[in-house]
């Protein structure tokens, strides 16, 4: 747990220091990333449609954590057991108004981190999430191509270092490879 | 310029020069310095990092702008990435393809040649998000039980004249100008059978069909209240004809009144007077009528300023606010200089809708099925908007400042400190002055640049003024005020967001193409272009 405050801790400090890096009293810097949907919707990708009830919990529903403004009159209800149920689950824009005023590029606080470290480690012990991930890739083993496959999966047209590849090339499963990639947050930069 | 302002205008340039003096005295109300000379650095003096490397390329560069705009992950089979990795485009005029190739057809509907149905509904909503976003009030509950109010007036009307002018390639002016109401033509698949609004106790959505609207007296108000429209944004339309109320009820102190009235009136000035955005903005009790004194729609005044101008109040100089001291005024405001830095402003701008009735309670919805969805006494009210001058019974003698000329004055110190202090008649009025400051245009172009760069130049110039810049701030104020001159000059949006995209700063891996090492330059020993 304490391994895992600490890695949590780091990528807040990271994403602090990208926000403003270079930034003055007149001038702010935050920089641009995906946002509550397009994070959604990269990983329902990557991981398959077994991944969106998760997905849809810990992102779409919580644009005040990943930012984007959404549309409340995008949503439409329909009666289902007596109830208002939404045509498009994807359309829900909680908080009614208040979220469609935020800003698309959120500073990813200390709770969005964990939360992206808890949804990836679940997506990458999941067994169907994972061999969704492989399979649309058509990786299996792990050899020095398949893991740079994995990791442009997150980071496209970016060769992996030498030293994470010899590091991925040394685990025994794709899963700790897999939810590493994913927890690292730099993959949301735009 | 007269003699006198002549001389005087002179004398200041001289004290200026000497360093002597920055801002006006309160004896030289005439006087004119140009702030801008303060916080502005010639956006030519940018040198940019010119190492290939740091820079996307096309492929990098369009996945960029297509995650940005489209919000979804970019396909391998996208028309544009095709040609992109072809080579029969750049990455660039990709990018500016993305955005420059939509355009309404007769019906208004968006559409666009190189996407399909779900990234053209993702172009439309980005671009409408971002634009609604920059108005800041969305809550049209203000008065209690008014919660209907968001059934039928939709919060995002501001953000469709924006949206509407950006791809129909009008005119930005255009959105401070007229009585239009844009309704959003939203995909009509399945029609909506519920409120956005929740029973408060049980937080579910409440049905529609099981809400009823009624006068107070108890009687059902006939006709179905227009619902706002649901589902995906597909473009817009203007709105021809309005929903008619008879008889609607007036709540006021000290009587009720039944008039007939235009639930979707629009008082003119595009933005300003749309119904919607005065609801969201006028912040008084459910019939106020306006008394020129305490009772006025400062709310509205501060949320022009904020969010058309990006300005925060006082928009005047410190030295001004003893120019308006008002020491027989009865209010201790008026009698105060700080207070009148911002009062002064707010209290003269409000005079040009000084006849709407704020928060007029037309009805209330009751749980006439009284299921157990409902509470049994749940109630939905809405709230629109009148001029005094419907009434009936409102008496002119007794609200003097209601009934009198709607005129009203735009009184600030724009981003070039110029003093404006001009008479206002109408909201079109308004409007039309507005968009002829420098301040409509970088507000505007600081949200788009913010937007496509996460980089949020501040361009409030009492902020600027009052700040120690470096060298790489006035560049950066200089860069916007660039574009905001280009826009003001061409008046389309698009044509600007063509231009950031365009430019280092977009095409950048991390959005900071400045070289440091031009930051240490004074401006004075750049060289002359």
């Amino acid at each position: 747990m304490l391994a895992k405050n600490k890695f949590a801790l780091l990528w807040t400090a990271v994403f602090c220091l990208s926000a403003n890096a270079l930034g003055s009293d007149v001038i702010k810097r935050n920089r641009p990333k995906m946002d509550h949907e397009s994070v959604y919707y990269f990983l329902v990708k990557q991981f398959g449609p077994a991944s969106q009830a998760l997905l849809k919990k810990n992102f779409l529903m919580r644009p005040n954590l990943w930012g984007g403004p959404c549309d409340p009159y995008g949503q439409v209800f329909l009666t289902k057991k007596g109830q208002g149920v939404l045509v498009d689950e994807e359309t829900e824009c909680p908080d009614e108004g208040m979220s469609s005023k935020l800003d698309f590029y959120v500073e990813r606080d200390t709770l969005a981190i964990l939360i992206l470290d808890k949804t990836c480690e679940k997506l990458g012990q999941d067994e169907e999430t994972l061999r969704y991930f492989l399979q649309a890739k058509s990786i299996s083993e792990i050899n020095s191509e398949s893991v740079t496959q994995a990791y442009q999966a997150f980071f496209p047209n970016t060769v992996p270092s030498a030293a994470w590849t010899q590091q991925a090339m040394g685990q025994k499963s794709w899963a700790p490879i897999v939810t590493g990639l994913c927890r690292t947050p730099t993959w949301q930069f735009l | 310029m007269n003699e006198s302002s002549c001389v005087a205008f002179g004398v200041l340039l001289i004290v200026s020069f000497l360093g002597f003096a920055q801002t006006p005295s309160s004896q030289a109300p005439a006087t004119r310095p140009d702030w801008s000379a303060l916080f502005l650095a010639p956006p030519s003096q940018l040198s940019f990092d010119p190492s290939p490397q740091k820079y996307l390329t096309g492929v990098e560069l369009f996945r960029r702008c297509y995650v940005m705009i489209i919000r979804r992950p970019l396909p391998d089979e996208n028309q544009l990435l095709s040609r992109v990795k072809n080579g029969t485009l750049t990455g660039e005029e990709a990018c500016v393809r993305l955005v420059g190739n939509a355009t309404f057809n007769a019906e208004g509907i968006l559409e666009h040649p190189d996407l399909d149905k779900v990234e053209l509904a993702r172009l439309l909503a980005t671009f409408n998000r971002l634009h609604s976003s920059w108005f800041e009030a969305y809550n049209l509950s203000f008065s209690g039980e008014n919660f209907g109010t968001a059934e039928f007036s939709d919060f995002q009307q501001m953000g469709y004249g924006l949206t509407r002018a950006f791809f129909g390639q009008r005119d930005v002016t255009s959105t401070l100008q007229g009585h239009e109401i844009f309704a959003p033509l939203r995909d009509p698949i399945n029609r909506n059978q519920y409120l956005l609004a929740r029973n408060p106790f049980t937080g579910n959505h409440l049905p529609w069909d099981r809400i009823g609207f009624f006068y107070d007296d108890g009687t059902r108000i006939q006709g179905r209240i227009p619902q706002a429209p649901r589902g995906t944004l597909r473009g817009f339309a203007v709105e021809k004809e309005s929903f008619q109320l008879k008889k609607y009820f007036i709540q006021y102190e000290k009587f009720h009144e039944n008039t007939d009235s235009n639930l979707r009136r629009h008082f003119g000035g595009g933005t300003l007077g749309s119904s919607t955005y005065l609801l969201l903005t006028m912040g008084d009790k459910v019939g106020t009528i306006l008394d020129g004194q305490v009772r006025l729609p400062r709310r509205w005044a501060k949320s022009v300023f904020k969010d058309v101008m990006c300005r925060n109040l006082p928009v005047l100089d410190e030295a001004d606010g003893h120019k308006y001291l008002q020491p027989e005024s009865p209010n201790v405001f008026s009698k105060n200089e700080s207070c009148m830095q911002c009062h002064a402003t707010m209290d003269q701008i409000v005079g040009v809708i000084r006849d709407v009735q704020g928060g007029v309670n037309n009805g209330k919805g009751l749980d006439f099925d009284r299921t157990k969805n409902i509470q049994k006494d749940s109630k939905i009210g809405f709230s629109y908007l009148r001029s005094v001058h419907d009434s009936k019974k409102l008496q002119p003698a007794d609200h003097p400042y209601a009934f009198a000329p709607q005129i009203g004055r735009l009184r600030m110190r724009d981003f070039n400190g110029q003093e404006l202090d001009e008479p206002v008649a109408s909201l079109d009025e308004l409007g039309q002055k507005i968009a002829a400051t420098d301040d409509f245009y970088m507000c505007q172009a600081r949200r788009y640049f913010k937007f496509l760069t996460g980089i949020d130049v501040e361009t409030d110039p009492i902020v600027l003024k009052s700040s120690a810049l470096t060298q790489q701030d006035k560049l950066m104020v200089g860069q916007v005020h660039e574009w905001a001159m280009q826009l003001k000059k061409d008046q389309k949006a698009e044509k600007m967001v063509e231009s950031m995209l365009r430019s280092p700063f977009f095409r950048h891996q991390n959005f900071d193409p400045i070289q440091p090492t031009s930051l240490a330059q004074p401006v004075a020993a750049a060289p002359a272009h």
